[in-house]
């Protein structure tokens, strides 16, 4: 079973994409994006669900410093934003995110985009 | 007639009197606090701008401003010493005389710059060859003076040729700006009647003082003396241009402040919506989400399984939230448009295609409207793939909130541009709501339809998208016969 990482301060969004994802994937949640660095060194996630908006350390901040981490080279990063600016969505993919999602979603484009991501090489 | 006839006796008086040595001397004098103050004023807004012209009216207003404090201060030698002019140094009238015509060069120049400011190179060629010529004039008037004078000491340089060469330079001088000015009106600006008149006004003393040397052999005959004034009529209508010309300035580089301020203020109030609109958007966003998927997650009974009752209230509250989702959309991408933070990926697509693949609308299909696509198969155009699909589905959304029975989609390949309508049966639309229909937030609904679906913005961000592409968008509507909505996109 492949392995999600949910980094999310949104504590009912985080449980709903848990509660979506549980039956075909095991799945983490880090609340804060220092939380999410230490546990995806520990766990080394199949996908990071990434949400951009974090307190403390911004999405852009930990998606740089899990790409420079080489154990997690194979991690796929999907950054979750609420920000529909075209710019974010530059950042993000200048960062090497593998792809990006828009909060609002439904359960079936969380999927479909987790789906899309593990089939990326 | 008494009062006329006092008063010529009062102006030949005042000739008489400016044709004296004391009047010469007060009038170079008024000439000298004249040329004082339009050179400060030109000097200052010179350090201001760092204008080329300003630059030629300067050194013009200030060679003339040396010149008559030169002569000022001749002049209260010979007036208060009682000294004769050819005493004082044989180089003085040529000094004089040339520094005049080096100001005169220089100030035609610099009025006639504006004719010139498309062809800079040229400008300086011609201002390089005038000062050039007059210098060798000067050299050569000098020598001729100083041996006319070695042979007779108390010669006069009022009737010499030399003195002759110069009035008719100093006439060939002030004729070039009136040439230049009319040759080329349009470009030569504002105050350009005035320049010239001032010009003409200056050449007329030059001119007498040729007729009076020619025809009179005379020094100081009466056309002397009626010409004095000119000069100084000029000289006051020069500086009340250069006021003029300085003011309009003034007030122009107060105008671009305050332009520049509002400019200031405006934009750091676009990116302040800029920013309230995205942090709401946000902040509307995280709600929505958990709203969305917990609706979800109950209609998938992952909470136990749902009565038919409580199903119909989760699909109402799922309907609303998605039209609350579609308003922040309309909201934020509206924002943008405005803002003109979009950027077009124009490419070439199929237009046929991207109806066929948008087409399907539950609402046509609930209401049994019929859609007739029209479209020709492999209808290419170019644009932004993904805009012109908003402009699609927004329209076409418009279109079936109010069709009866039926949608009718066209497109035409037309010389210079791409034609695509969206045309509905429906009620239609008044000619007071069309100007409005593709304001913010403008809803006809009221007497249309009971429909409150919709955000009201739907149209207004069409009509951005299609002008951003240089587009137009026209819509047609007569009550109870449809609308009809026109795109078109340049080719």
């Amino acid at each position: 079973m492949k392995t999600i990482l949910i980094i999310e301060d949104e504590e009912h969004i985080a449980n709903a994409e848990k509660i979506i994802l549980k039956d075909e994937f095991k799945v983490f949640i880090a609340e804060t994006g220092t939380a999410g660095l230490s546990m995806a060194s520990k766990i080394r996630p199949d996908v990071i669900l990434l949400d951009i908006m974090l307190p403390h350390m911004s999405g852009y901040e930990v998606c740089q410093k899990l790409r420079d981490d080489k154990n997690l080279s194979n991690t796929k990063i999907i950054m979750v934003t609420s920000k529909s600016e075209q710019a974010d969505e530059d950042i993000g993919m200048d960062l090497d995110a593998d792809d990006y999602i828009m909060k609002p979603f439904e359960p079936d484009e969380l999927l479909h985009v987790i789906e899309q991501a593990l089939k990326k090489k | 007639m008494v009062i006329a006839q006092l008063l010529i006796n009062v102006f030949h008086l005042i000739n008489r009197f400016l044709a004296t040595e004391g009047g010469e001397l007060l009038k170079i004098f008024l000439e000298l606090i004249l040329f004082t103050i339009v050179t400060y004023m030109i000097i200052s807004e010179y350090g201001r701008s760092k204008k080329e012209n300003l630059k030629y009216l300067m050194l013009g207003f200030s060679a003339l401003m040396i010149d008559k404090l030169i002569m000022t201060g001749v002049l209260c030698i010979i007036v208060f010493g009682q000294v004769k002019l050819y005493l004082l140094s044989p180089y003085l009238p040529i000094l004089d005389n040339t520094l005049e015509l080096f100001a005169l060069i220089l100030l035609a120049n610099g009025f006639i710059y504006p004719v010139f400011a498309d062809k800079f190179e040229k400008f300086k060629k011609k201002v390089s060859l005038e000062l050039g010529v007059l210098v060798f004039i000067a050299i050569i008037i000098e020598v001729f003076w100083l041996l006319k004078l070695a042979a007779n000491p108390t010669a006069f340089f009022r009737v010499e040729v030399g003195y002759l060469f110069f009035l008719l330079l100093k006439i060939l001088v002030l004729f070039s700006p009136v040439f230049y000015i009319l040759k080329d009106f349009n470009k030569a600006g504002k105050y350009a009647t005035e320049v010239v008149i001032a010009f003409l006004i200056y050449m007329v003393a030059p001119i007498m003082n040729v007729i009076n040397f020619v025809f009179f052999n005379s020094v100081d005959g009466d056309l002397r003396i009626i010409a004095h004034p000119f000069p100084f009529l000029s000289i006051l209508l020069f500086t009340s241009i250069i006021f003029l010309k300085l003011v309009d300035k003034a007030t122009l580089r107060v105008r671009l402040g305050q332009a520049k301020q509002q400019y200031i203020h405006e934009k750091e109030l676009g990116e302040m919506k800029d920013d309230f609109v995205s942090t709401v958007s946000h902040e509307l966003r995280t709600p929505l989400t958990s709203i969305k998927l917990y609706l979800a997650l109950l209609k998938q009974g992952k909470a136990g399984k749902l009565s038919r009752k409580q199903s119909g209230m989760i699909k109402i509250v799922e309907d609303e939230s998605t039209r609350l989702k579609g308003l922040i959309e309309d909201i934020l991408g509206l924002s943008k448009l405005e803002a003109k933070k979009v950027r077009l990926k124009i490419e070439e697509f199929d237009l046929s295609k991207l109806i066929k693949d948008n087409l399907y609308s539950t609402v046509a299909e609930e209401k049994g409207l019929k859609v007739i696509n029209n479209i020709p198969k492999k209808f290419f155009v170019r644009a932004d793939i993904n805009k012109f699909k908003q402009v699609f589905i927004n329209i076409f959304h418009n279109a079936e909130k109010y069709a009866t029975s039926k949608i009718t989609l066209t497109a035409k390949n037309l010389k210079k541009e791409w034609l695509f309508c969206i045309e509905d049966d429906g009620p239609g639309i008044e000619k007071d709501h069309l100007e409005k229909l593709f304001d913010k937030f403008y809803r006809i609904e009221d007497y249309r339809t009971s429909s409150k679906s919709g955000t009201g913005l739907g149209l207004a961000i069409v009509k951005h998208i299609v002008e951003l592409h240089k587009g137009t968008i026209t819509v047609e509507s007569l009550p109870k016969k449809g609308t009809r909505f026109i795109v078109t996109l340049p080719k």
